[in-house]
């Protein structure tokens, strides 16, 4: 008898959950509709990110040479550029770029910006948390575009380059957020009774300190995409991102001005698609917000 | 490229500015009597490494000190002076000669010349003393010292004369001081009394008042120029805007004078539509595409790999679609005394993919291999859209280029110069003479060979023609070098020449230029009264 019972509690928790996951998901879908769209819009980028090279017709640096400056017809659906290049393939292998760039900034920057900011929050004595907010002040305190321009111009135009620059322009915003909520979180009852308990730091960090982290975090890094998108595209665009002739949204824009008169396909696919993604992060990184954070929607 | 990173900029404008590719003829908007005063203002691409012109021998760096220096002989400018003219006359020399058996040179001086006002040099006069240092300082450490090679001894008789004996005839030497580098320095520089890196002290037309690297240069007319009421405009002042679309905006909104990187056809027709103030020209220049590569690095030590590369590429292609027109070039530039016919290069190196993909199995590398390609963005977009269209060239074949895309200053001065590079495309200096542009580049110990050629049956072949005195045997030796250079070197490749737009405010007359790396037509240009250049806020 006993053993059905806990046969019963093993399998029903598990499907409660699961349960309780669907009903959030619709919850979200229900209440943030606008976020809801534009969620969908960034899944169709990553999907044609993924598959950039199964839906070009043509490959990225093709040059078509017979179709230079071709304007959009059914055969070339958002034309060709100033080497014959098809736009339209070069829109989708530009998400890739912009998405890989975007990813693995956000990843890594959200990896070394939340220890940073769980050290500082939860350990940090006078001097660690001194030191470690220090470094990050020095950071937030240049300009954005500056310090990007400074460490591209350094490091020279490469994707590689143009990460490691964004990682370290972006740090310093996870390191804060993970920071004040590990402040909040280290005070809270329940982890001074897990404490009190017996339980480990690092339990109490898996516990009960990364669970409270995840909902902020999800938030700034949904905006945070938002902003190395147009970060990566600028710094493309004014020639130390990615270097020529990677396909890029922002090194697309930079090659189309020259060409803005005669050729306004250059300009508006790429640029159209770059506002439409940049778009769709900040609204989905507002759904979040409002969705996750219970105070917003009062 | 700037105006003064592109000096050969242009002879022919069209008053039509709805198509500049069929200008109606002459019109070098000299309406008008010349008004002195106003700034001309220019943007280049990218700035000069330093003014050291004994030191550098990037374009940037002759073309910024160009209007401050003088040179002994240059070549002839005015309105009745075709583009690209091979007439001299005197600059600081007013007349030279030789003696009959083609030996000693003399050179005499125009007198009453004086170095601009500024210190150590104070404005004193020049003299002969002048010459001697500038050449001993060139002998010494000038990376021109290739072109005063066949000179043995320089001495000065007296104040106003110089002369130079040679160790074999050598009948180019008046070109040798008219082209690109032979610039006439005060002793005070070459005795380092004032730092020849940042500061210019010269007998030219302007004088550098601001240097703000990688920023601006600024110069002032120069009160002492030995042309009385030269030069007609007060100033220059030469910002660096990398940017081409940049330029372009500066220009429509008269924040500049003239710009010369706007380089595509419907683009500059769009631009004089919306306009019509600006005025064009189109005129072919000097500097060559090439691409380039290190015979000391595997697998390019291989002729048959490097003809393959020269197999491989579409010059006509480039030329009809990345230029607004050019001609195809062998390693003596068309325009050129000397140079083989573009049909004959054509003939000697054809665009044959599938030759090219033989030459390759035949080297050991049938699937090719992957390569990085030295490039620059100093030299504005076009040359980087010539780069990739190489690479795909050369994709076909096999081999698979990543571009490398430097600073100027780095590219020229450490990756270039430093021979720190596989593979690799620009633009080539302007050369105006075939012996300048054989000895410096393939000769084995030619100040401008960073390609590791060394081959001394070429050697042999460029010394026996350069001391030819019969013009047209000499021309009938450089045109065999090259089929010699085409066939057995293959290195490096000049693809073509290129016509260039330049793009006039309206109100810039007296435009006259030749294509040495020295802007000395300047003096002869003016400006309306209502030009920007002239009000105080502009």
């Amino acid at each position: 008898m006993v053993t059905t019972t806990t046969t019963t509690a093993a399998t029903t928790a598990p499907a409660r959950t699961a349960t309780w996951r669907r009903s959030r998901w619709w919850e979200f879908v229900r209440t943030q509709r606008l976020a809801t769209v534009a969620l969908v819009i960034i899944v169709l980028f990553v999907v044609a990110a993924i598959f950039a090279p199964l839906l070009a017709p043509y490959g990225a640096t093709e040059q078509i040479r017979t179709a230079i400056r071709h304007a959009p017809d059914g055969r070339y659906w958002f034309g060709t550029d100033d080497l014959g290049r098809d736009i339209y393939s070069r829109v989708l292998y530009g998400a890739r770029t912009s998405i890989l760039i975007s990813v693995t900034t956000v990843v890594v920057s959200g990896a070394i910006g939340t220890a940073i900011g769980v050290l500082s929050g939860y350990f940090g004595g006078r001097w660690l948390d001194s030191l470690l907010q220090r470094i990050m002040d020095a950071i937030i305190a240049v300009p954005g575009l500056v310090l990007l321009l400074f460490l591209a111009a350094v490091l020279g135009p490469s994707i590689r380059n143009t990460i490691i620059a964004l990682i370290i322009l972006i740090v310093p915003a996870f390191s804060r957020v993970a920071r004040g909520e590990m402040l909040r979180v280290r005070e809270e009852p329940y982890v001074e009774a897990a404490r009190a308990n017996g339980c480990g730091t690092v339990r109490i960090l898996v516990r009960h300190g990364l669970p409270n982290l995840f909902a902020p975090l999800i938030v700034v890094t949904s905006l945070l995409f938002a902003g190395v998108l147009i970060a990566e595209s600028a710094l493309s665009f004014l020639g130390i991102g990615t270097p020529p002739p990677t396909a890029s949204w922002g090194r697309m824009l930079s090659e189309g001005t020259r060409f803005l008169e005669i050729a306004p396909w250059m300009v508006v696919f790429p640029g159209g698609a770059l506002t439409l993604a940049v778009l769709a992060f900040n609204i989905l990184g507002d759904g979040l917000r409002d969705f996750l954070d219970p105070r917003s929607r009062r | 490229m700037s105006l003064l990173l592109l000096p050969a900029c242009s002879g022919k404008s069209a008053n039509d500015n709805t198509d500049p590719n069929k200008l109606p003829g002459v019109n070098n908007n000299d309406v008008g009597t010349p008004v002195p005063g106003g700034i001309y203002r220019l943007a280049a691409v990218a700035d000069a490494p330093s003014l050291d012109p004994l030191k550098e021998s990037s374009v940037a760096t002759h073309a910024a000190v160009g209007l401050v220096y003088s040179k002994l002989i240059d070549y002839k400018i005015g309105p009745d002076v075709p583009f690209g003219t091979n007439d001299l006359e005197g600059d600081l020399a007013t007349s030279w000669d030789t003696s009959t058996d083609g030996l000693t040179w003399t050179f005499h001086l125009r007198q009453g010349v004086k170095f601009q006002n500024i210190d150590p040099v104070n404005g004193r006069e020049f003299t002969s003393a002048d010459v001697i240092c500038t050449m001993d300082a060139i002998k010494a450490r000038g990376q021109q010292r290739g072109d005063i090679s066949m000179i043995n001894t320089w001495t000065a008789p007296d104040k106003y004369t110089v002369t130079m004996k040679l160790g074999a005839p050598y009948p180019d030497l008046a070109y040798k001081f008219a082209g690109n580098f032979l610039w006439m320095l005060p002793c005070e520089g070459t005795q380092e009394k004032f730092d020849l890196l940042t500061k210019a002290i010269g007998t030219g037309p302007f004088q550098i008042t601001k240097w703000v690297k990688d920023r601006e240069r600024v110069y002032a007319k120069n009160p002492n120029y030995y042309v009385p009421g030269k030069p007609y405009m007060d100033g220059i002042d030469v910002v660096v805007i990398p940017d081409t679309t940049a330029q372009a905006a500066a220009l429509r909104t008269k924040k500049l004078d003239a710009v010369a990187t706007v380089q595509d056809l419907a683009s500059v027709q769009a631009l004089v539509k919306s306009n019509p103030n600006i005025f064009v020209t189109k005129e072919m220049q000097y500097a060559p595409f090439m691409v380039y590569m290190n015979q000391a690095v595997k697998p390019f030590d291989d002729l048959r790999v490097r003809q393959a590369v020269s197999m491989a590429i579409d010059r006509e292609g480039m030329i009809a679609n990345l230029r607004p027109g050019g001609k195809i070039s062998g390693p003596v530039t068309p325009l050129v005394t000397g140079a083989l016919a573009p049909d004959e290069v054509k003939s000697l190196q054809p665009f044959d993919p599938a030759k090219a993909k033989q030459l390759l199995a035949a080297a050991g590398v049938p699937n090719g291999f992957e390569v990085k390609m030295l490039v620059t963005n100093g030299y504005g977009d076009t040359v980087l859209r010539e780069a990739q269209w190489v690479q795909q060239d050369l994709e076909k074949v096999g081999i698979k280029v990543t571009l490398d895309t430097q600073d100027y200053v780095t590219y020229f001065t450490k990756s270039f110069a430093g021979k720190e590079y596989a593979l690799g495309a620009g633009l080539q200096t302007p050369w105006l003479t075939a012996d300048d542009m054989l000895v410096s580049q393939y000769y084995s110990k030619g100040t401008r060979n960073w390609f590791n050629i060394n081959d001394p049956t070429l050697d042999k072949m460029i010394f026996d023609a350069r001391s030819q005195t019969d013009a047209t045997k000499r021309a009938t030796a450089d045109k065999d070098i090259s089929r010699y250079i085409i066939k057995n070197v293959s290195n490096p490749l000049n693809l073509y020449l290129y016509e260039a737009f330049v793009l006039y405010g309206g109100y810039m007359h007296g435009i006259h230029p030749q294509p040495e790396y020295g802007s000395r037509h300047l003096i002869n240009v003016w400006m309306d009264k209502d030009a920007p250049g002239r009000s105080p806020s502009s």
